[in-house]
């Protein structure tokens, strides 16, 4: 179903066409808080409260504007919220079961993307994600993140080259923004 | 611009991510199908909103209980006894962490309390207590602040009506909004330009509370460029903000 219709049926209690928008989004959605926290355990919560906060909260979503910006704005916000008080509240075990995270299939090529977007500090990782998982333009990742459009730039092209540097020689190309 | 092969790299690694997740989407459904068309209280689920995050001074402010009183100094004797004189904390900014010293103040007649970064703010206090930078900002910079203020006799319907009409005269729109839990169960609301690109572009976030009948409202004023520096920090110490009844 095309996504504004859909999103008009979410506002009337639908939760058929609530099920249908979860059933659009929740892997990108996942893939994209596992790639932040790097536990599909959180990962999985975040998403759960997210879509609960979608769910209560759509009918201040202004329909004219497009949604899947609003939705990850509300994702990243609740990944930030969740991880604060995950760190908060944490006392001892850090990594309890991030190694057994990604059920996706991995190869090397993707081992060695996956340890370097690891060495990323998190404020160059989360637009790197938004650019490459979802293509979303740097005007889009500056609304989502609520940051001035330069300082996405800025961070973006700080996150490539630290990915380039680590990369090393995976990478044979010019280097560009 | 152009693709590059390190480009088309990242791209097939973060799409090789949304396969297989069948499990766990379905997983994540189930939580999700519980807690919103099964639990009979979904809200009941109440984060710990107690946790101090920021280097901080703290400030003890009460407005509302009344005159010196006997009960007035017990409270603060009690309040004493509960907060550490001293201790050290951090907030995160920009991925760093910074680490100060914070002290415990107390005034008379208590409210609420805040812990308030001291040694970057100090607070104003008046009919609607102020939280501003310690040194003032150069004249080229926008206003930066955070108000507290308690409003007898209105709903917190009113208090976004009213700041509704009060931004939407700098030429504001609603950017977000809606419930929140934190600090305080009540409604949030966020108004910026329809297209913030300029670094001080204004960002007025607002938080309504309601409290023994009475509303709070928070006011938070700065502009785009400082999201990530008062942004963050007024964030922090609203954290903090505890009523005490």
């Amino acid at each position: 179903m095309n996504e504004k219709p859909l999103i008009k049926k979410v506002k009337k209690g639908n939760q058929k066409a609530f099920k249908e928008l979860y059933d659009q989004y929740a892997n990108y959605a996942l893939a994209t808080a596992i790639s932040i926290t790097k536990n599909k355990n959180d990962a999985s919560d975040i998403v759960q409260e997210t879509f609960i906060k979608v769910y209560r909260n759509i009918h201040a979503f202004d329909h004219k504007r497009p949604f899947k910006p609003w939705f990850y704005r509300i994702l990243i916000n609740e990944t930030n919220r969740y991880m604060k008080n995950k760190t908060k509240h944490q006392s001892v075990s850090t990594v309890d079961n991030t190694i057994e995270m990604f059920t996706y299939k991995r190869n090397d090529e993707n081992l060695i993307i996956e340890e370097a977007l690891n060495q990323l500090e998190e404020i160059n990782r989360t637009p790197i994600i938004l650019k490459y998982l979802h293509d979303f333009t740097e005007k889009e990742i500056a609304e989502i993140l609520e940051l001035n459009l330069n300082t996405v730039k800025s961070r973006l092209f700080k996150g490539r080259e630290k990915l380039r540097t680590i990369l090393g020689g995976m990478t044979d190309e010019k280097k560009q923004v | 611009m152009k693709k590059s092969r390190f480009d088309d790299k990242l791209q097939h690694y973060f799409t090789s991510q949304t396969n297989d997740m069948n499990n766990l989407k379905d997983h994540t459904w189930e939580n999700i199908q519980q807690r919103l068309f099964t639990d009979e209280e979904p809200e009941s689920k109440k984060p710990n909103r107690f946790v101090v995050g920021v280097a901080m001074l703290a400030v003890v402010v009460m407005i509302s209980i009344g005159t010196s009183t006997t009960t007035g100094q017990a409270i603060i004797g009690s309040l004493k006894e509960l907060f550490e004189p001293n201790k050290q904390v951090d907030i995160a900014i920009e991925g760093d962490k910074e680490e100060t010293e914070v002290t415990l103040e107390t005034k008379e007649e208590l409210d609420y309390i805040i812990y308030v970064d001291d040694s970057r703010y100090k607070m104003v206090k008046g009919d609607t207590d102020r939280i501003v930078p310690k040194q003032e900002l150069g004249e080229q910079y926008p206003e930066v602040s955070m108000e507290i203020s308690q409003h007898t006799n209105t709903t917190i319907e009113e208090q976004m009506k009213k700041a509704t009409n009060e931004v939407i005269n700098e030429g504001l729109a609603v950017r977000r909004e809606g419930p929140v839990n934190e600090p305080l169960p009540g409604k949030f609301v966020k108004y910026m330009e329809e297209e913030p690109n300029e670094w001080d572009s204004p960002v007025y976030k607002y938080y309504f509370f309601e409290s023994g009948g009475n509303v709070f409202v928070i006011k938070q004023e700065y502009f785009l460029e400082a999201s990530e520096g008062h942004g963050v920090r007024f964030d922090s110490m609203l954290e903090s903000f505890e009523i005490v009844k």
